[in-house]
């Protein structure tokens, strides 16, 4: 995308303002008034998404701060939970001299007000397991997930049957249900890392009937359990664990 | 909608923040695997100090999930915009410190150390950087390179750079504008998508 340039448009958009607005570096009320602008100018919108584009250009990837565990039990802190597919809305405090000063200065309120609120208007699914056709002896491959690694992880119900696995493939892990059982209507299985103190949500299963499922899972995690929850999941596991287990890596 | 663990990872960007929005947390560490590098890259440049870096970037991230709608993904990239959002909240950092330590000197009577010469602190950010960006930056007309790395990576507003370069604000707002676009002229005519 070219620069807004010319002096028809200059006449028309603040386009030193905009350059500097990019840069976090217009004073008082200053943003409020590119803001103003930005409100009603789509060419001007474009620009600044230009903008932005360059200065993300200019920033190199560091290594990621660990500071996971800290936005995770922030949005943790939930009012309710999402049993009615309603977004979940946090109450955690954001640290107080940073919310503070983003009010301030309106830091960033340009995203608010120029987001299209088209934007974000249906779940997607990210990813759909697939159903496994076993070769009797557990391995294979079906619709290119194939489960022919070693059993890194079982994972068994209360009774000591195994109805859940991990598979190590070269290309990472899969995990397999094989057993478990059916589910009342309205449930679905969800799988946990139970390592800390607090069990970690690794994703929804499903209805569990067999199916072989690309894995990533943390680093740390070794303990692993399977729990039946209220369609759509849950924040923290609320219904029986059906299964758990511990991966075993070879050394 | 049924999340399933691992599958988050093949999600296009605009995707996984729908996902953010209905409360998937498996979205949301996709999205934090994928920009948290960027966003506290920018973090730490701004700051200079990793305890302020960790809480920018830890406030981008919940900002997110609280607010998903806020990213609009006609407008840009999400990791431009989660770098920009990092960028803001850097500054605010920056110059509360700045304001605090200002509050401080004059409450202790000290006489406030003299700023530093502005082509000294742009020096010495530019250095700092990563070889990519510092070719980047180098073609820039040097004039135009030094108020934007101030700016920018010093997090000074346009006053301070001017004050710092000794330049009338007017020119510094014209050099910060015209680095900008050569900026992006020469990304896209090295086929950066912007």
């Amino acid at each position: 995308m070219s620069p807004v340039t010319g002096r028809p448009h200059s006449e028309r958009h603040p386009l030193d303002d905009l350059a500097l607005y990019a840069l976090d570096a217009l004073e008082g009320d200053e943003v409020e008034d590119v803001e103003a602008h930005l409100e009603v100018c789509a060419s001007c919108r474009q620009e600044l998404a230009a903008h932005e584009g360059a200065l993300g250009a200019l920033v190199e990837d560091g290594p990621p701060p660990e500071v996971w565990d800290a936005v995770q039990s922030q949005i943790r802190a939930v009012e309710v939970a999402p049993m009615n597919g309603t977004p979940l809305h946090p109450v955690g405090p954001t640290p107080a001299h940073l919310d503070q000063s983003a009010r301030r200065r309106g830091t960033r309120r340009r995203l608010a007000l120029l987001a299209a609120a088209a934007a974000v208007v249906a779940v997607v699914g990210v990813g759909v397991g697939t159903q496994l056709a076993n070769d009797g002896d557990g391995s294979g491959t079906l619709a290119g997930v194939s489960i022919d690694g070693p059993t890194v992880a079982v994972l068994a119900d209360a009774h000591g049957a195994d109805v859940a696995r991990v598979v190590a493939n070269d290309d990472g892990d899969v995990l397999v249900l094989e057993k478990l059982p059916t589910l009342a209507a309205q449930r679905e299985y969800q799988l946990w890392a139970v390592d800390g103190a607090r069990p970690v949500s690794l994703g929804l299963l499903g209805d569990g009937h067999d199916e072989a499922m690309p894995l990533r899972l943390p680093a740390s995690t070794t303990k692993l359990a399977i729990s039946d929850e209220p369609a759509g999941g849950s924040i923290t596991p609320t219904g029986p664990v059906v299964a758990s287990g511990t991966i075993v890596r070879p050394a | 909608m049924t999340s399933h663990p691992g599958a988050a990872a093949s999600a296009s960007d605009p995707d996984l923040v729908a996902a953010v929005a209905h409360g998937d947390e498996q979205a949301v560490a996709e999205v934090y695997r994928r920009y948290s590098g960027a966003a506290w890259a920018v973090a730490q440049r701004v700051c200079g100090n990793r305890a302020s870096a960790e809480d920018v970037c830890q406030t981008v991230f919940v900002d997110l999930w609280r607010r998903p709608e806020r990213f609009d993904p006609e407008r840009g990239k999400l990791r431009s915009w989660l770098v920009a959002q990092a960028h803001a909240r850097a500054v605010d950092v920056v110059r509360s410190e700045t304001a605090r330590q200002r509050r401080q000197e004059r409450a202790a009577r000290l006489v406030p150390t003299p700023p530093p010469s502005g082509d000294v602190e742009a020096a010495s950010l530019f250095a700092s950087l990563a070889d990519h960006v510092r070719r980047a930056l180098d073609r820039l007309a040097a004039d135009d390179r030094d108020a934007i790395v101030l700016a920018y990576f010093g997090g000074h507003s346009y006053r301070e750079t001017a004050a710092l370069l000794g330049a009338p604000e007017g020119t510094v707002k014209s050099r910060i504008r015209r680095g900008l676009e050569g900026l992006r002229r020469m990304l896209e005519a090295e086929g950066v998508t912007l």
